[in-house]
């Protein structure tokens, strides 16, 4: 047992429940479909972290496997990025995708929770078995879910938030948002590298990429939702 | 000069300071790589073209 394998995914499960309390309260003061969408996303994440830190202290359980699996492999990283697509894409997006990824995620959990596992797959040649990997399930048809997930997920994520740091930046508006929005687009790509990391046999990355990618977006949804004081002199208009 | 065509004169000439002028479209390039990276490893991954253990 050591801390990466323990301890730093219940602090990841930690940030990411606050922040999905901040999203969510910004939600009920100011709606808009975007934010409930992310603080979805950032339970999913939370529930994540909670079941990777359970099994690092007490070791193999079939339900946490999965709600791992569903949530935190297949589920997060697009649930994060629909509410970028509420936020940003016209319509009828929003409208034509966010039943597909409902019924997506329906499909997917009656996937994982129908799956035959086999926890000694956990060990391999290149994983010890202290961290929680897909390798488990043996029904085929199921990891093949994940890549269309993350994939979606991350191109909306990371592509909006790079795309609207771009807007800002080409008009020099709104120096926050800028800032904020590279610090979101670099926290979601960093459990996407976590993983690939994981696939090469890296021991923590899975979970240090988590972390990491968690603290990062809640300082930039922070920065992007608090003005800074502009210091840039502007030039005094044309008389 | 209407208040509208002020504004705009005034955005025209707006800049950021130094420092995020030139950090913002270095971190934004980065961003975009990093994208198309990890989308060619996913790629890469299911296509079985990298061997895993």
């Amino acid at each position: 047992m050591n801390f990466v394998t323990t301890y730093l995914p219940f602090i990841s499960a930690v940030i990411s429940f606050i922040f999905a309390y901040f999203v969510l309260q910004r939600y009920a003061q100011r709606k808009g479909n975007h934010l409930l969408i992310w603080g979805i996303g950032m339970i999913f994440y939370g529930i994540g972290g909670f079941c990777e830190g359970y099994y690092g202290f007490f070791g193999w359980n079939e339900v946490v496997f999965r709600l791992w699996y569903l949530f935190g492999a297949i589920l997060v990283a697009a649930w994060l990025g629909q509410g970028t697509v509420h936020l940003l894409a016209k319509k009828p997006w929003p409208t034509i995708t966010l039943p597909l990824l409902i019924a997506g995620s329906l499909y997917g959990a009656f996937k994982v929770f129908s799956a035959e596992l086999d926890p000694s797959l956990l060990t391999t040649s290149l994983h010890t078995g202290s961290e929680l990997s897909g390798h488990a399930i043996v029904t085929s048809g199921v990891r093949s879910l994940t890549p269309l997930f993350n994939i979606y997920g991350t191109l909306t994520l990371v592509g909006g938030a790079a795309w609207s740091a771009w807007i800002f930046f080409r008009k020099r508006v709104l120096l926050h948002r800028t800032i904020g929005n590279i610090l979101i687009a670099t926290g979601a790509l960093a459990p996407a590298f976590g993983g690939a990391g994981s696939r090469f046999g890296i021991p923590g990355a899975l979970y240090i990429g988590e972390l990491l990618g968690a603290i990062l977006m809640f300082i930039g949804f922070w920065r992007a939702t608090t003005a800074m004081q502009q210091t840039v002199p502007q030039p005094a208009p044309a008389d | 000069m209407s208040k509208s065509k002020q504004e705009a004169k005034i955005e025209k000439g707006r800049q950021y300071s130094p420092v995020y002028e030139k950090l913002v479209p270095i971190a934004i390039g980065v961003i975009v790589i990093l994208v198309v990276g990890m989308l060619l490893l996913a790629g890469a991954i299911a296509l079985d073209l990298i061997p895993l253990g």
